[in-house]
């Protein structure tokens, strides 16, 4: 096999898979890397890498995790690289991986985030109550624009973020969504409908406070 | 049909989203209610505001190279890992099946055992020769644990060939006095045939 990879057997592409298509070009590197070429698996770590380290970060709010995360799922990918079948695209499978990762690392720290259900606003239960250093103050105190919704983002209840970073962020579809999440278009649709109304909540009232100290 | 609220269509007509007939319906909304387009400016500036906000770069200590070392590592974990990961939790899971399972493997030990045991000291008639045990079955006497499915090669006694057989197998003079006799020998299964059928018994 390795002769092989040397002798670029492997490495190029027969004719008749070098296509416009994607999903050809996807399959193609699964296949190489079927065939023990690691540069198909360089290529997808260089293709992805800022993505998938991007949405870790997004999803746990931590850089200590989020590169963990990202490294565990780049291993991930190495071992079942060579599955991909291109039932769905290599993104939306890559961005799957990395969103089961991150879930089940914020299911273990479920502890520490407990949901809090407002009676006042009902339209909130998607906010979470964190450490206090994720707490709704930290929003008003936010600076800018970005750091405000970053903040604002860090309080939505991890479906709901999972669910807006994935369509605003990264700019998937619902369909692809719902592919990454496993679950129902019409549950991705909802999601993203109230992740989005509570980030414009949390954002009001952060400028409602900010109104009120200056 | 199911009733969309208005705060999902307008979402999902954001990003383009909505059936054609949703897509009209949303539209209309938009046209005669000022409520309904701020929402939708609301909306917008949110998806708009996470739209903008930078992809953090990784940092260096996530390079290709350390990855490789990771992968390669991971290339001979393969089995460890697996038991590593798997056996714990199966024994934590069900660490109440395992007297079960320890008593299941004395019990099939057990069984086995004495079906070997039984097998070597069987009822009846048995006789021990040269350290082999042989079995009587009707008129023939048939050695411990031969693979009764194999046709013996017949060894008649009386004959020449019988003759120099048995001269050259002096361990098995002792066999051909018990009579009609299938046994394994070096040169496979064979049945030895007496000379005096009035050997036998």
């Amino acid at each position: 096999m390795v002769d092989m990879v040397k002798s670029g057997v492997v490495a190029a592409a027969p004719k008749a898979m070098v296509g416009n298509s994607t999903l050809e070009r996807e399959l193609w590197l699964a296949e190489r890397h079927r065939q023990g070429d690691d540069r198909a698996f360089d290529e997808v770590y260089r293709l992805y890498l800022p993505q998938v380290y991007g949405l870790c970060l997004r999803l746990c709010h931590s850089a200590t995790d989020a590169e963990d995360l990202a490294q565990e799922t780049f291993i991930r990918i190495y071992r079942h690289l060579g599955s991909f079948d291109g039932r769905a695209s290599l993104k939306t499978w890559v961005f799957r991986v990395t969103v089961n990762l991150c879930s089940s690392r914020l299911s273990r720290r479920r502890l520490l985030t407990l949901p809090v259900r407002s009676t006042e606003d009902p339209e909130e239960e998607g906010v979470l109550l964190v450490d206090p250093e994720r707490s709704p103050e930290s929003l008003s105190l936010a600076r800018d624009a970005a750091e405000r919704i970053e903040a604002a983002l860090r309080l939505l209840q991890p479906n709901f973020r999972a669910a807006v970073v994935l369509r605003d962020l990264e700019g998937l579809s619902y369909e692809e969504i719902a592919e990454v999440l496993d679950i129902h278009i019409g549950t991705v649709r909802s999601r993203i409908a109230r992740g989005r109304e509570g980030l414009r909540l949390l954002l009001e009232k952060a400028e409602g406070r900010k109104r009120a100290v200056s | 049909m199911s009733v969309i609220p208005i705060s999902e269509l307008l979402s999902a007509y954001l990003d383009g989203e909505l059936s054609p007939e949703d897509h009209f319906r949303v539209e209309k909304m938009l046209a005669e209610d000022a409520g309904v387009r701020e929402q939708l400016e609301g909306l917008c500036r949110v998806s708009l505001g996470v739209r903008q906000l930078e992809r953090p770069a990784p940092p260096p200590a996530l390079d290709l190279a350390q990855l490789h070392r990771l992968t390669r590592l991971d290339r001979h974990r393969g089995l460890i890992e697996y038991l590593q990961d798997f056996l714990p939790g199966i024994a934590g899971r069900h660490s109440s099946l395992i007297p079960a399972f320890a008593l299941m493997l004395l019990f099939g030990w057990s069984i086995y055992s004495y079906s070997v045991w039984n097998w070597n000291h069987p009822p009846g008639d048995s006789a021990e020769i040269s350290g082999k045990m042989f079995l009587r079955e009707g008129e023939v006497w048939f050695q411990a644990g031969i693979s009764n499915w194999l046709t013996p090669r017949p060894v008649d006694l009386a004959s020449t060939e019988g003759q120099s057989f048995l001269e050259s197998r002096p361990d098995l003079v002792g066999v051909a006095k018990l009579g009609e006799v299938v046994l394994e020998t070096d040169d496979g299964l064979v049945r030895l045939i007496p000379a005096d059928p009035f050997a036998n018994g």
